[in-house]
């Protein structure tokens, strides 16, 4: 008799997956427009990281707010559509667009090449470089490019600042980071000398009053990167990107970018 | 009228022939041992009659219940369910329930038998009266004192003398025990030997597999020796081993001497 | 910056995150677990053979590849993202959901293979009494078996239990806030302690699970098994 109920679970498991996998399917076919299909759900679900002062709560808030959030919601708004946003693991972004669990990412998202060849980005709305920091203390001792050939280096993986390190510090012992965070938690443990990361987050960690990051340091003028622009990775292929584009135009235009930019302390970084 | 009839009785497992015809009868209140060397076929004999083995070809009928008719219709297991307390069977290695008390382990399986024909109200009656049963079959077994005592906590003896207990408590029409001595040190042979000889003063019927000649001899009123899957040689108990017929049962019994 | 207790509160907000996905890991794979045991003990093959090859695939890949094909692959493959929004039962989100549906997937393998261990060692002479004193197969395996084969599994029950509360951490690749995702979210902040801070949340919490374990121990210790 066992063998028998044992049996009908199994069944009624294996049934209630092929439903599940069944219903998935019938989604597909409005897949040509990915602008219609987040005007359709009315919601533009942003994918984020917790990361001031881009995308941030306030301490009893749970609102996220920050320059990257401001934005999105002015665009959501000339959309048409409300703003969703959801917290994503950095390292998995691509997959969180692709599965349609996000429909961009808005973040202080670098443009390079390879994520311009796997996500949709859009034009350029912010400047952003490479900067150097090491411990405060050794300021005086790892300002030089060969003084850092004989370093610890670090930097997130896949970022400029790992490719401005396999191109002129060769020789300087690297070890990836799995995040820009990450890169900047070794060199205060001392695991690195030093590392490689964003401008926009080393400068915000470094300067925050009460900050564990305070004893490191920003080195201007040793490792020049070329200039990197932040832009919104939408899906590879979607039609959403040119919308944007152009609301983002015209939020230029009438002064909307730098009016959030300013309540950051951000309007030197805006891409004129 | 005879209370157990074993026809014809074979069974096999994978190619080896075990039981190769077996044949006998036995009238309530026997006493019958069943000896013969290890692999003769007396354990899978008593396990085909208990229904924890199924006969291959046969018979077997019990106080006018078909058991086993390797012609007819094969029982359900409720049919087997319903017939399984007319048999009981003590084993080799007691097997009692270990998380169970004495005295829980004798109830259980006759309050889960009153559980299904009583309602609510009634059965704390009932179970009251079984605990009484139960404790009245223990006190005659001299455990008494042990009730509450765990498996665990009592002698080889005690733990046989129990299991007898707990296969007595479903009052079955005859009761089987397989080897129930080898499993204990040679001085406690005696405390079971004394429950059996009380059974048979009250008439219960009993098949006893046994190696044990001098027990067999001292408690059965009847031997069936079994050899090679087949009886060789059955008879009351001090003829056969007074004077055995058979060559056989000669050399069988001579290792024993 | 964040005070201590505001810091505690908000990892305690975490570690709730971490005992929810724990409990209900627990209570739906033991019963999922015990399933899929006598699946594998079948003696109907086919049956056994399916659920060995599920077991097989289960223990055999990490749970993080896990958490991620059953939270990505709808959306990647069949084009219908956050599948578990639409769950029957929504606790907290679909990435928590998602979370849960591996985990007890996951752990529930493990288990059915403890169960499996517990109840092949119990001598068949336990499964015969039972028969032989007419109680049903359910009855036997409730009344007789159970109890005997709880007692021999609690050890590597317990093993696995507090396994499984550290693993919890592992949901964060789906960005489910659980409590070491917290502190890293205060690391970022430029507050790096708390999340070694975590560790003592861990510690009690295994604590608990040793005590507790070691009550049941002691509870069934008045009979051999």
């Amino acid at each position: 008799m066992s063998k028998k109920i044992i049996a009908l679970v199994l069944a009624l498991l294996m049934a209630t997956l092929c439903f599940a996998l069944a219903g998935c399917k019938k989604d597909k076919n409005d897949g040509d427009s990915d602008l219609a299909y987040i005007k359709g759900k009315g919601k533009l679900i942003v994918g984020i990281t917790d990361f001031e002062p881009m995308d941030y709560q306030e301490k009893d808030s749970t609102e996220w707010t920050g320059f990257d959030a401001e934005l999105a919601r002015a665009v959501a708004e000339k959309l048409g559509v409300s703003v969703e946003f959801k917290e994503i693991s950095w390292k998995m972004k691509e997959t969180e667009l692709s599965s349609k669990n996000i429909d961009c990412i808005w973040n202080g998202l670098t443009w390079d090449e390879e994520r311009a060849e796997n996500m949709s980005l859009s034009d350029y709305y912010m400047l952003n470089r490479q900067v150097l920091v090491v411990k405060a203390d050794n300021a005086e001792t790892l300002n030089t490019l060969d003084a850092l050939m004989s370093a610890k280096l670090t930097a997130e993986e896949g970022s400029a600042g790992e490719e401005f390190i396999n191109e002129n510090l060769k020789d300087a012992t690297y070890n990836a980071a799995d995040a820009q965070i990450d890169a900047l938690k070794e060199v205060l443990a001392g695991t690195s000398d030093a590392c490689i990361i964003d401008y926009t987050m080393a400068y915000y960690l470094i300067n925050k009053e009460g900050s564990d990051f305070s004893g490191l340091t920003i080195l201007e003028g040793v490792v020049n990167t070329e200039d990197e622009y932040y832009s919104v990775a939408f899906r590879k292929g979607s039609d959403a990107t040119a919308e944007v584009n152009s609301i983002l135009a015209a939020l230029k235009k009438d002064g909307t970018v730098n009016t959030i930019a300013a309540k950051y302390n951000l309007q030197d970084a805006i891409v004129k | 009228m005879a209370i157990l009839e074993v026809i014809d009785l074979h069974k096999s497992f994978g190619k080896t022939e075990v039981l190769k015809g077996i044949s006998f009868s036995m009238e309530p209140g026997q006493v019958l041992s069943i000896i013969g060397s290890s692999g003769s076929g007396k354990t899978t004999l008593l396990r085909c009659i208990n229904f924890l083995e199924t006969a291959d070809r046969g018979k077997i009928l019990l106080d006018g219940d078909v058991l086993f008719d390797a012609d007819g219709e094969k029982l359900t297991a409720a049919e087997r369910r319903a017939l399984q307390p007319k048999i009981g069977l003590v084993f080799q290695q007691f097997n009692l329930f270990p998380q169970y008390n004495v005295l829980d382990n004798v109830t259980l399986a006759v309050k889960l038998r009153a559980k299904k024909e009583k309602n609510a109200a009634s059965r704390k009656a009932m179970n009251a009266e079984i605990e009484e049963k139960a404790i009245a079959l223990l006190n005659k077994m001299g455990l008494g004192d042990k009730l509450k005592n765990y498996p665990c906590e009592l002698s080889g003896g005690q733990q046989q003398r129990v299991s007898i207990a707990r296969a007595m408590a479903l009052e079955p029409k005859i009761l089987f025990f397989d080897e129930p001595t080898s499993a204990l040190d040679p001085e406690l042979t005696g405390e079971i030997l004394k429950v059996i000889r009380a059974l048979a003063a009250e008439h219960m019927t009993m098949v006893i597999v046994t190696h044990e000649m001098n027990f067999a001899k001292e408690v059965s009123d009847h031997i069936v020796f079994m050899d090679k899957g087949v009886i060789a040689e059955a008879g009351p108990a001090a003829e056969l081993f007074d004077n055995p017929q058979t060559e056989r049962l000669r050399s069988f019994l001579s290792n024993y001497n | 910056m964040y005070s201590f207790s505001e810091v505690n509160l908000k990892l305690l907000d975490g570690f709730k995150v971490t005992l929810d996905l724990f409990a209900l890991t627990l209570i739906f794979g033991l019963i999922l677990g015990l399933i899929i045991s006598f699946g594998s003990m079948s003696r109907f093959k086919p049956l056994s053979f399916v659920t060995k090859v599920f077991i097989w695939i289960i223990r055999g890949t990490p749970l993080m590849l896990q958490i991620l094909v059953v939270f990505y692959a709808p959306g990647l493959v069949f084009g219908k993202p956050n599948l578990f929004s639409n769950a029957p039962i929504m606790l907290r989100d679909e990435r928590f959901m998602a979370a849960l549906f591996t985990f007890v997937i996951n752990y529930s393998c493990y288990f059915s293979e403890i169960f499996r261990g517990g109840i092949q060692s119990i001598p068949v002479g336990q499964h015969e009494a039972g028969q032989v004193l007419g109680l049903s197969k359910t009855q036997t395996f409730f009344r007789v078996i159970l109890l005997q084969v709880v007692k021999r599994i609690v050890p590597p029950m317990s093993n696995e239990i507090i396994t499984l509360i550290k693993d919890t951490s592992l949901v964060r690749v789906i960005m489910v806030v659980e409590i070491i995702k917290v502190a890293e979210k205060f690391t970022a902040k430029g507050m790096i302690w708390p999340l070694f801070y975590t560790g003592l949340f861990y510690l009690v919490a295994c604590g608990i699970m040793t005590l507790l374990f070691g009550l049941i121990e002691k509870k069934l210790s008045y009979f051999k098994a």
